[in-house]
Parts: C-alpha cells; structure tokens; sequence
C-alpha cells in the first residue's frame, strides 16, 4: 500500500503550484517524466539541411551531432569577437569555438567549463607538433577539476571532405592526446581558406565526441 | 563436531589474515565498495568486514528472514568514520504486534589495508548498550587478488558462541563481566560507555570470493548465538556457518542471499548512493547562460546615455526583465555614470555564486559602455543584504573564457559586508510582493511502535505579502483529507506536554491555520542581522520571537541569540490560546568548517522549560546535499524524559535541482527521530536569519565559485 503509494505521493508533492514556481516545478516534473519515455524516432536534420535550404537560410550556420546523447542539432552564431564564436541552439545549448577548437559547452549536463589549448592555437594548420591541453569540467558537488591532456599532431593536405554543405579539399589534423586515465582523438577538416569546416572533438567524459560541420560561414 | 569444523574454519581466516601478508596483484578494482551485511555495515553475511565503503557513500540496506525484518541506513561519514540508523522488526518476540527496534552503531577504520597489513576497524554496534544488538568488536580484513578474508574478536551480541575470558581482563577486573542487559522502553537510547568491550570475548571471521566482476561468494563462522531470539524460540541454530552470495547490479543495487545457521534463507537489498556525485550529468541540465558582452574599445568614453531624462529608469526596468526570466528578482538599483550599484535575490538557483555570475553576464549586455563597475548586493529570501559583491566590467570580460577564469574572478572580486546599505531606487515591479501557492502537503511521523511511518495527506494554501523589503507578512492553512497520525498513541508525558500532544493537534485541527505571522528583517549595524516575529509562529505555539545574529562576512563563526516568549495554541489550531505559556530561547554559536562539516551549538531553555543545549554537526556538500545528526540533553532526567531518554536524530536535506539536474531552488528536508518527547523540545520559527545569510557570505560563495561562468 504505502509502496505503491510512494511514486504518487512524489509526484504530487512536486506539482504545488502558485505565482511563485511560474510552473518552475510543474515543468520539472513533467521534464523529468517525458525523460523516462523520450526515445521516440527523430527525423535526420542532416536531410533538412540540404545545400538549397542552407543556400537560403541567410545567416551563419553550425549543424552538430552528439553521437552519445543520440542528438543533433543547429546552432546559431550568437556572438563573434576576433577568432572567438558563440553557437547557440534553439533549446539553450552553447558550444564556444576558438579558431575551430571546441573550448567551451553550457548546458548540456558534463559540460566542458574551460579549455587551455597551449601553444598550439596559433599554429594549428603549422608544423607545431605537441601541446598541453587542460579541460576544467564541474563535479558532481559542485567542484571543478582539471584534466590535463598531452596531444600530439599530424597532417594530412589534399583531404576530401563532406559536410552538410558540400565537398571541400581540405588539410586534415588529427589532434592524439592522452592524459592519466582517460585519451581521445579529434580531427579538423580545414579548407584553404584556413577555416574548419568539420570536426570531430571530445567534450568530455560525460558528453563524450561532438561532430560539427559549419553549414554557413559568415 | 560442527563446532570444531567451523572454529577451524575462523581460525584459519584469521590466520590467513594475520600471517598471509603477501603483495596483492591489481584484482582489487571489484572491492571498491565492500558488501554489505544483513546489519547494513560493511560485512559478509552477520559478521562485520574490515574496510571502510567509500567517503560519502550512503547505503540503504532491506533484508528479510523468518519473521525477521532488517533495515539500515549507513553513512560514510569521513573516509575513516561512519555511522548507522537500523530499524528492525522481530514478529512474535514479544507479546504484542511486533517487536520493533532503532538503534545506531559507529565504526571506525583505525587502519587501512596496506601490501603487507589488513585493514583494521573497530565498530561499536547499538552503542546505546541496551538494546538486543548491542556489541562491540574488532576486526581485520586482507585481500589477496580475489579472495578477501576476515578475522575478528566481538564482544557482547558478538560473543555469543564459544566465547572465552575477555582478554581486556588482563587491563581492569571490570572488563570480565558484563551486566545482562536492561529491558523496558524507559531504559532505551542511553549512551552506555560503561558497557562497552566487557563481559566474554569470541571469535569470528570468514572469506570472500570475488567470482566473475559482479558476484561475491560469502562463508562466514558466525560468532553470534541470537540469544535474544533462540530463547524466544524464534530461531533455530544447527550450524555456526552462514554461506551467502551477492550480486553488483550497476546502478549501485545489491541482491544478496545468504543460508543462516542451517536453518533459514535471507534476502537481502542494498542501494548506494554518493551525494558527491547523485546525478549522471554533472553541472546540471539547466541552459547556458547569456554570454559576456564586450564592450568595443573606446566605447566607454561615451557618456551621452546620462543626459537622457529617463535613462536610469530604462534601464532599471530592462534589467529588472531580464533577471525575471532568468531566474533572479531585482529589489532595487542605482545606476551612475561609471558604477551600477543593485540588490537582487536569486529565484532559481541553488548555487548563489551561479546566480551571482549570471547576473552579471546580463549587466555586461545591459549596462551602457562607460559603467564600469558593478555592485551586487545579494539580499536573503526573507529581504536582508547580506553583502556587497563588487566586480570590475574589465575583468570580467577578460575572464569570460579563462581557462581559470573562476579561481581568478573570484580573487578580483570584492566580498564585503552590505551594511550600510545604501538607498537604491526600488524596482516599481517588485513591491509591494504579493505571493501565494497552492499545494499538497505531507507530514511524517516514525517509529510508532505499532505502526513505524505515519502519513497525513493534506492541501495547504499559503500566502505571503512584503510591502518593502524586509517587512513580510505570511501564513499558511493546511486541510487533512487522509492519514493516520491522529492515532499516534496519547502522551504519558511527566513533564509538560510542549509536544507529545502531536495525536490531538492533528485529530482536533482537520482545517489548521499553520502559522500567520508579521516578521521583519532588519540590519542592526555592521555583522549583524535582526529579526522580530509575531503572531501565530508554528501549529502549537503563537507568540513573540527576537533573534540577532553576528556574522562577519568573511568569517566562518557566528554567534546568535534568540528569545521567544509563546504560549501553547488550542488543539483545533484557529486563533485560540491554551493556558501553558513558557519563555524560551537560545544563545546559538555556529562554524562552518571549510572541510565540508557544519556545527553548532545551541544552549538555553526549551519548551518545556527545561535548560540545556543541542549539538548538531552536518556534512554538507557543495551541491546543497546535507546528512546530519543532532542531539539534545537538557535538566529533565533520563527517567522523566520517557522512551529515548534523551532527544535526538538524524536530519537530511536534498535539494530537488541535484536529482532532476534542474535548477530549481526547493528542497526535500526531514528530520528523523527516534522518538518525538517533550524534553529538550524547540519552537520552530519561520525565517531564522543564520542559513539564509551564510549562503550569501564569503566562505559558501567561495566554496560554490566554480558555477559562477555556469
């Protein structure tokens, strides 16, 4: 009896309402209840995002797939200042890329709070061929740690490349690091114009690989 | 002939223990959380284990044999310390419906295992002394690769088979006996010290065997006789050896089943929690903050904002929008050429460092050019600044995306005392506040002992009114639809009634005005804070109630005094007065440890006109998570004082946002007692000024910066 009750009671317990919760608590409860049966099928936004639609769309855009979570998304470019840009997706996701590195993530749950790239930002399409990395991410009390990577790179020019945008020759970088417990591997197509226009990158233990393609520049 | 087997069985685990000291190879990575036992501590199957579970862990055992219902909360209390709560059914043990037993052990690891040397841990089980489990023991634990093996000595419930003179003798004479124990309710919850490692001694121990990744194999030579239920004739004993398996689901859920002395099967669950990490998304779910705006270079030179009549007001309201949908709420704000001063409150958030942050991205975006300094005054959610948090434009748009960028904001910012707090303009939209909510309600009571939880499910109806800041009018009615705490049994109380009356309240107030009351909230003068209550306090008492507390902002001590002069309210609980009138209050001293542990001290005179003081000390973690206990003695003997002999219990609080990865600023608070009495009973009062000022002081900010650019 008082089992069975429990869930009940829970719920119900959640779901005051009043002009102070603005439904706060409501939209809580049901966030947390529609997670239990999500799952169902979502279209591909790689079939949306077709060239014409992207031709159209008249302002810069970035489609990013996170192969863990099961999601994909497009991002809108919130803030551009030198080398640095905020994407912004619909439904309150930022990812921060500095000259094509993934630096930053909020909102995502496990996000990556800040990243050191080292030396190799300003040389990245150059010979520099290790560098430090250090990821700063929230523990689950609140806390931040550091992970340190040590990364190595390698080259590869004359790389074809296929984005939801199109076919690019590109310089392929394959960015090896490796840290006490955990490594990763990312890749960067570049164009000739010195912009990525596709990258693999980890965000994260949590997260795991974000897959970005730069469907519009600017 | 079975005895001999299983003593040898003991024996060579405890040898194994001793002597086997061998290098370990890397197989240990399955035990990195020990078994639980049918006790709900670290253990085999009766018998305790050696290690510790890891810091901060907290388990939830459930096991059932017989007749026999186990229950145990346990808690990692230090990487060394850990404590337990165990709640335990015994059908047929007594003459009534069932026997019902609390009581609480604590362990401590006095070594941990080494290459060469066994962990080492000593646990006082029901150190209350008097209970039917009360016994002590020691006992040691090696690994080798997949096998684990224990050795142990135990004393009291412990020594029940083939136990021989205690050792300790050698120390005192005293230590050789062991008074039988006393029984009766009056009796129970004592702490009795004089007990404790006396009377006969035996030995236990057994071996484990890690099987595959997630079963472990358990034999044990049980040293415990069951005496209190074999004499009952409850329980049959062939065998001394206990044999049992447990399986490691991956969510922290153990099944364990065990083979008792010959005779019985035991099924066992346990989960495992760690508040350090209570979600599988870290960080939280919420959405990403609005990003720093930065200023163009030059722009700040441009002071033609000022001239435009209404500028300030502007600008006052777009902020005061903004914060709105971002879960903050302006009170009030000065805006100058170069410096922005306001005082906000923060809705949503359980971290006040995160508010703190994301109102200052907003201002970065909102502010004009040449503000260069912003002033934020973070205010209580009953109305009072509690400090002054000044940041540099300039900083914060170069930290923005440091890779250190929280370590060093907070090392720029300026942390001071609010007070005196200047005159801002207030934001037209936020007073005069008006509130109200409409709501279930539930309401516990435990360890009744023919019924151990007692539900009452109502609606409540609460308002509340703040015509300026500081000054707050509220109350709250409460209807009962169903339940059954009104049949908790009547007191017997022989001191006065101040509590043990909870049956009638609840019968005779079906449609309760739970509290009505005008408060203010005031700053006296530099590190103090003041607030004066009246009215309808709490369902039993109305009255007056004055506190001050002292609390520097940077310090992690306060000190504060509270006064209450009360009367008892009548049972139906509308706007009547009994005749039992008591001034009470407390002299309360609190420190706030930076190793994560809360104490403090409150000491002076209870409802029942009874002095003394309680102790309360909590663990708390960064995420809001707090485990604590408190315990209270005050002049009212233990005989007076009735079933527990003294007050106590264990208190936690979880705020909603870490199990729904939401923020969301509501919590899940209990307190549990063993026993509610009369003696050493406090007046709850709405509004009490210490957590709401820590949380927006210099030691709790510091500690929660990491969410700042969160």
């Amino acid at each position: 009896m008082t089992r069975s009750l429990f869930p009940l009671l829970c719920v119900l317990l959640l779901s005051a309402c009043g002009s102070d919760s603005e439904g706060r608590t409501y939209a809580t409860v049901r966030q947390a209840v529609g997670a239990l049966f999500a799952g169902q099928e979502r279209p591909d936004l790689r079939q949306t995002l077709t060239p014409a639609f992207i031709a159209g769309f008249g302002q810069p855009l970035l489609f990013v797939e996170l192969p863990d979570r099961d999601v994909q998304a497009g991002a809108l470019l919130a803030q551009q200042n030198g080398p640095r840009q905020i994407w912004a997706t619909q439904d309150g996701i930022t990812l921060t890329l500095l000259g094509g590195f993934l630096t930053e993530t909020r909102g995502l749950g496990g996000d990556l709070m800040s990243t050191d790239l080292g030396d190799i930002a300003p040389d990245f399409g150059g010979q520099t061929d290790s560098s430090v990395r250090i990821h700063r991410y929230l523990t689950g009390d609140d806390r931040l740690v550091a992970m340190a990577f040590v990364c190595n790179y390698a080259r590869v020019p004359g790389v074809s490349a296929t984005t939801v945008a199109g076919q690019f020759d590109t310089l392929r970088v394959s960015e090896t690091c490796s840290g006490p417990e955990i490594g990763f591997e990312n890749l960067y197509w570049i164009n000739g114009a010195g912009v990525t226009v596709k990258s693999v990158q980890w965000i994260g233990p949590n997260v795991g690989y974000a897959h970005i393609e730069l469907a519009r520049g600017q | 002939m079975k005895t001999d087997h299983s003593m040898r069985l003991a024996g060579c685990a405890i040898l194994a223990t001793v002597l086997m000291a061998q290098p370990t190879l890397a197989q240990d990575r399955a035990w990195t959380r020990p078994t639980l036992n049918s006790l709900g501590v670290p253990g085999m199957i009766d018998m305790p284990t050696a290690h510790a579970m890891p810091d901060a862990d907290l388990s939830f055992t459930l096991g059932t044999f017989d007749g026999t219902a186990r229950s145990a909360a346990h808690f990692q209390i230090t990487p060394r310390l850990s404590g337990v709560f165990r709640y335990v059914y015994i059908r047929d043990f007594d003459n009534t419906d069932g026997f019902y037993d609390r009581s609480f052990d604590v362990r401590y690891l006095l070594s941990p295992e080494t290459d060469s040397l066994p962990a080492i841990s000593v646990g006082l089980q029901d150190f209350g002394g008097t209970g039917i489990f009360g016994g002590e023991y020691l006992v040691a634990t090696k690994t080798f690769g997949r096998l684990r093996a224990t050795g142990g000595i135990g004393w009291g419930r412990f020594a029940g088979k083939n136990g021989f003179d205690n050792p300790l003798g050698l120390l005192a004479v005293r230590f050789k006996t062991r008074t039988a124990s006393v029984t009766g309710i009056s009796q129970t919850g004592r702490l009795d010290a004089g007990q404790w490692f006396r009377g006969d001694a035996a030995l236990f121990g057994g071996l484990q065997y890690q099987l595959g990744d997630r079963l472990v194999l358990s034999a044990e030579y049980s040293s415990d006789a069951y005496r209190p239920e074999t004499s009952r004739g409850l329980i049959d004993q062939n065998s001394p050896v206990n044999i049992g398996a447990s399986y490691r689901f991956r969510n922290g859920l153990d099944l364990s089943a065990a083979w008792l002395y010959g005779t019985k099967a035991e099924v066992r669950l346990t989960y495992t929690i760690n508040p350090k990490a209570p979600t599988n998304r870290p960080g939280g779910l919420e959405s990403a903050p609005l990003p720093v705006a930065p200023r163009p270079p030059g722009s700040a030179a441009d002071l033609g904002w000022t001239q435009q009549a209404d500028g300030a007001e502007i600008l006052r309201n777009n902020v005061a929008q903004t914060f709105a949908e971002s879960g903050l709420r302006l009170d009030a704000m000065k805006v100058a050429p170069r410096t922005v001063t306001l005082r906000l409150r923060n809705t949503q958030y359980t971290n006040t460092a995160q508010a703190i942050g994301r109102a200052t991205r907003i201002l970065t975006n909102l502010m004009p050019a040449s503000v260069e300094t912003f002033v934020l005054i973070p205010v209580t959610a009953e109305g009072t600044p509690a400090s002054r948090i000044t940041l540099r434009r300039r900083d914060i748009e170069e930290l923005a995306h440091a890779p250190d960028g929280a370590w060093q904001s907070l090392a720029r910012a300026d942390i001071a005392d609010a007070y005196p707090v200047n005159a801002a303009p207030l934001s037209p939209d936020a007073f005069p506040d008006f509130r109200w909510n409409i709501g279930p309600y539930l309401a516990a009571s435990y360890f009744d002992p023919r019924q151990p939880v007692r539900l009452d499910l109502g609606v409540e109806v609460g308002a509340r009114f703040e015509p300026n800041p500081g000054l707050v009018f509220q109350g709250r009615v409460r209807h009962r639809l169903a339940g059954n705490r009104d049949e908790l049994g009547p007191s017997n109380s022989v001191i006065p009634r101040v509590r043990t009356n909870a049956d009638i309240y609840v019968r005779e107030g079906q449609t309760a005005l739970t509290d009505l009351t005008a408060a203010k909230y005031f700053r006296p003068g530099q590190d103090l804070y003041g607030r004066l209550t009246l009215g309808y306090l709490e369902s039993m008492y109305g009255g007056v109630s004055g506190e001050v507390l002292w609390k520097p902002v940077t310090s992690r001590l306060a000190f504060g005094v509270e006064a209450n002069y009360v009367r008892q309210r009548d049972f139906e609980q509308g706007f009547g007065f009994q005749d039992y009138e008591v001034l009470t209050g407390h002299l309360s001293s609190y420190f706030d440890a930076d190793n994560g542990f809360t104490y403090q001290v409150d000491a002076g005179r209870y409802l029942a006109g009874d002095w003394g003081a309680t102790l309360s000390i909590n663990r708390e973690f960064d995420n809001g998570i707090r485990i604590g206990a408190f315990a209270t003695l005050t002049d009212v003997s233990f005989d007076d004082f009735g079933e527990g002999s003294f007050d106590k219990g264990i208190r936690f609080e979880v705020p909603l946002s870490v199990l729904t990865g939401s923020p969301i600023t509501r919590k899940i608070a209990r307190t549990i007692r063993p026993v509610q009495r009369d003696g050493g009973a406090r007046l709850e009062v709405q509004g009490r000024l210490y957590e709401g000022v820590r949380e927006l002081h210099q030691p709790e900010l510091q500690s929660e910066w990491g969410r700042f650019w969160r």
